[in-house]
């Protein structure tokens, strides 16, 4: 991504002979990088326990109410993950039915856009499988994960 | 009995369109009482502009205002609205609305209700002279609109999001951009612009959408206020021919010089636009573009 | 209850139950969103749609300096670049009270404008300076205080991961709210290195001169600044020329940072492929936590609008009759209080869907107020006791700095940043004026 914005500006600004002025479609294909970006990393950092959370609650209560309630958050994110992969299936398959298209610079399927979403939206559900078999196996009190983006 | 239809704007609230839209909901929703109400969603803010379409497609709003260029991914043939030349009124008459009814009802599951912005051409602005209808050697912003059109006045076109266009006018980083003739004050950019090229082209399209199920579960008395209240928006678009006027008023106020050419070379600038744009509409969707263009076009 | 009074509770408190429950930030606001599309988008059609906006939210070109702001940091500091541009300052800065302590509130602020990240400014000092002003007599509390303080200051200045966050979540100009985070971010280092030096002044015993450093003269003296330091500091310039020149966008800037950041590093010999690849993968960790966020927070923002509550509790507020300084006063005390218990993140998503409109609709700067936003995020790295910045330096801390030493040491930085956030609240043209003045 960095690469292809340096590209478009160097060419834009200095005229390269046999090649174009500029790439018109860096944009276009820096944002769908950033968006696969997000998608590919999202299941890896529920593994490691990296998607930033509030724990200052589960750390003030006794343990086993922190074990309680960190079996009914991630209940509540397995049926999330299982409702976002299904609608989002839902909708990149009406979009691929119906022949939908993006045009903007580059003409792409719109439904190459909206078929990773669900798909790592089932890779996080399944995570979420593992991650409460880890929370069963484990001590019974709350995880230690990350509590900041900063 | 009463139903409320929901409304979304693909366009800002404090810009124009919504300013002058505001007014006409105040005044359907007060006459029609018992029958038919407007419930005013919001803009962007509710739901992000190249989604409002879809959003009308599947019914999750009743109504929207939007124009083509947002929703080419429910429908290519969106875009072909730019192209006409005639106004709405003669669009109704000469069979050029059922024809746009019959594809936005088949192809986008909406009905096409009214158009309410008309006579806004589309310019070029630039802050480099040029003598002729050549864009050589400039970098110009565009959006998908007019594309074609500039590349085939060999510009080198580039895309920027809207709010970064007044620091890349101002940095040099693009020499100028298309826009209707209206609303370069909104963003300021008429800081950083020096010229604009007359004449304009196309026709920027602002028209109201609504799904086609929730159109059809109207009652006849329903659908009768819905079809009288959007003739009176329609026929207030004279309003957009005064707006021209003063927006160029204003913009030579502000020290924007016009660019113009003579008589010839001005027909065949705007004669290039439309024929590439048709052209592009042609190799899109080759069968509606054959039937729109004899309706659209000025006879 | 009319509606949107009931679709605020259901949507705001819901969402605040879930993130204290410990729900990860980015699938509270989808699970919220999904029961908001449900119920105020028309069932079925709704999720769908909600699926599609998710996926619109990330596909933005104006999100794209995130992961670039982090790479520079996180190259900066795999590299051990980092080092050298502490040696070369420490060589520079001689015979000052409290001269270690200096050091590293001028090392941090020159990290600042290369680095996005806070968490790594702090580790990185306090591992690297810390144990030497212990074993020099240095009081933990005058040892600790400017180490967390100056990495609170990063969040400030430009490059910062979270200033382009703030701007793309609250629709503030990213540009004018990197711009406008320096001059506060500058003026808080000042504040810093005069508070050291008149502290150690009155009390000396805080942090005993020593005289056992290799004096080093002439060259020699200034050879690691021009070596490192300054070209360090030139890539924050090709950041601000490419700006000013014409040669890219605010966007675009960010990319030629951090390309600026790889062929330093790369220059120096530094950039090992082991180096690059932790880089590489502490950007993507970072840049796609956020980045997934987004995705739910962008979301949940358009559904509250949605559902009418927005527009409700925006005119309930504006509808008191309270002055528009007192609603400005009331956001920030709120914002502090937030800060208090949970992140940076979750503070702009709780409170960013409500105050933008109040923002907008009362005509307030935008770019004022986002400043401000800025500071009390700073302060909010700082609080005990949940600060961030707290636990990190616990984390790399020698066991003999308690958690008591931590907490006072933060204390008269705390008070600098409060003072700081009032001047700007009565002076807005110290957040304002150099963002004017650029463009
Ligand atoms: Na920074
Ligand atoms: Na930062």
């Amino acid at each position: 991504m960095m690469l292809v914005i340096v590209a478009d500006v160097a060419l834009r600004n200095i005229a390269v002979p046999g090649l174009p002025r500029g790439l018109a479609w860096s944009n276009e294909v820096s944002e769908l990088m950033l968006y696969l970006l997000t998608m590919c990393v999202a299941p890896w950092l529920l593994r490691q326990g990296q998607h930033i959370r509030v724990d200052i609650l589960l750390q003030a209560l006794p343990k086993k109410v922190a074990w309680a309630l960190e079996w009914v958050g991630d209940a509540i994110g397995l049926a999330c993950c299982l409702f976002m992969a299904w609608y989002g299936a839902r909708a990149a398959l009406a979009s691929f039915r119906e022949g939908a298209v993006n045009i903007k610079t580059l003409v792409t399927p719109e439904w190459w856009s909206l078929a990773p979403l669900p798909i790592v939206f089932v890779l996080l559900a399944i995570e979420m499988g593992f991650r409460m078999g880890r929370l069963y196996a484990g001590e019974r009190g709350p995880r230690h994960e990350a509590v900041s983006a900063a | 009995q009463e139903a409320t239809l929901r409304l979304v704007s693909a366009f800002a609230e404090n810009g124009i369109y919504v300013q002058r839209l505001q007014p006409w909901i105040q005044k359907f929703n007060a006459e029609g009482k018992g029958v038919l109400q407007i419930n005013f969603i919001g803009g962007p803010k509710a739901m992000p502009p190249f989604e409002v379409g879809n959003a009308v497609k599947t019914g999750v709003v009743d109504m929207a205002l939007n124009t083509g260029a947002f929703y080419t991914n429910v429908m290519p043939e969106a875009d072909f609205l730019k192209l006409t030349q005639v106004p709405v009124a003669e669009q109704r008459r000469n069979g050029a609305f059922d024809a746009i009814n019959k594809v936005w009802n088949e192809k986008g599951n909406m009905q096409y209700l009214a158009r309410m912005v008309e006579n806004q051409p589309f310019h070029i602005y630039t802050n480099k002279k040029v003598e002729k209808p050549d864009l050589a050697g400039l970098k110009i912003r565009i959006t998908p609109v007019y594309r074609d059109f500039f590349q085939s006045l060999n510009a080198n076109v580039i895309t920027t999001p809207p709010g970064e266009v007044y620091t890349a006018l101002e940095r040099g980083v693009v020499d100028g951009y298309g826009w209707p003739i209206g609303g370069i004050f909104d963003l300021n950019w008429h800081e950083k612009t020096k010229f604009r090229i007359d004449p304009g082209f196309y026709d920027a399209e602002v028209s109201l959408i609504m799904n086609l199920p929730a159109y059809r579960k109207l009652t006849p008395a329903q659908r009768d206020y819905l079809q009288k209240q959007l003739l009176a928006l329609e026929a207030q678009n004279t309003f957009w021919a005064q707006y021209t006027a003063d927006e160029v008023a204003r913009q030579q106020k502000a020290g924007i010089e016009t660019i113009k050419f003579d008589a010839a070379t001005s027909k065949s600038f705007v004669d290039k636009a439309y024929q590439v744009g048709w052209a592009s509409a042609e190799k899109q969707s080759p069968e509606i573009a054959g039937r729109f263009k004899p309706l659209f076009s000025r006879k | 209850m009319s509606g949107w009074v009931i679709a605020a509770w259901l949507m705001l408190g819901g969402s605040t139950v879930l993130l204290f429950i410990g729900m990860p930030v980015a699938l509270t606001f989808i699970t919220v969103n999904i029961v908001g599309a449900w119920l105020y988008m028309g069932g079925e059609a709704g999720l769908a749609q909600l699926a599609r906006s998710s996926v619109s939210s990330v596909t933005a070109f104006s999100l794209t300096p995130i992961p670039l702001f982090v790479l520079m940091g996180e190259v900066l500091f795999h590299t051990g670049l980092a080092l050298k541009v502490i040696e070369g300052i420490e060589r520079l800065i001689r015979r000052l009270p409290g001269r270690l302590a200096v050091v590293a509130v001028v090392a941090g602020t020159v990290f600042s404008a290369i680095s996005g990240s806070t968490i790594a400014t702090t580790a990185m000092l306090g591992s690297l300076l810390l144990p030497v002003m212990l074993s020099k007599g240095y009081h933990p509390t005058l040892a600790t205080g400017p180490i967390m303080a100056i990495g609170a200051v990063d969040m400030l200045i430009p490059p910062s991961a979270l200033t382009v966050l703030l701007g793309s979540l609250s629709g503030i100009s990213i540009s004018k709210l990197l711009i406008g985070g320096v001059l506060p971010g500058v003026i808080l280092s000042a504040a810093f290195v005069l508070w050291i030096v008149l502290r150690v002044r009155i009390s000396p015993h805080l942090a005993p001169a020593t005289e056992d450093q290799p004096m080093h003269t002439g060259w020699e003296r200034w050879r690691p600044f021009f070596a490192y330091v300054l070209p360090t500091l030139s890539i924050f310039g090709i950041v601000v020329g490419a700006l000013a020149q014409g040669w890219a966008t605010p966007t675009e800037c960010a990319a030629l940072g951090a390309f600026a950041t790889l062929v330093l590093a790369a220059l120096y010999r530094a950039l090992t492929f082991e180096a690059l690849l932790k880089a590489l993968k502490g950007t993507a960790g970072i840049s796609g936590m956020i980045l997934f966020i987004i995705l739910g927070a962008t979301t949940f923002a358009q559904i509250l609008s949605f559902s009418g509550a927005s527009n409700g509790l925006v005119q309930l507020i504006t509808g008191q009759g309270w002055s528009t300084g007192a609603i400005v006063a009331g956001m920030m005390l709120m914002l502090i209080f937030l800060g208090i218990f949970v992140d940076q993140v979750s503070m702009m998503m709780i409170t960013l869907p409500i105050f933008m409109p109040i923002v907008q609709s009362l005509g307030i700067d935008p770019v004022w107020f986002g400043v401000m936003f800025l500071i009390c995020m700073q302060l909010g790295l700082l609080l005990p006791p949940h600060g961030l910045l707290l636990m990190t330096m616990r984390g790399v801390a020698p066991p003999q700095v308690t958690m008591a030493h931590i907490f006072r040491a933060v204390v008269p930085y705390v008070v600098m940043s409060l003072l700081l956030l009032a001047a700007v609240f009565w002076l807005p043209q110290i957040a304002t004026w150099l963002p004017k003045w650029i463009g």
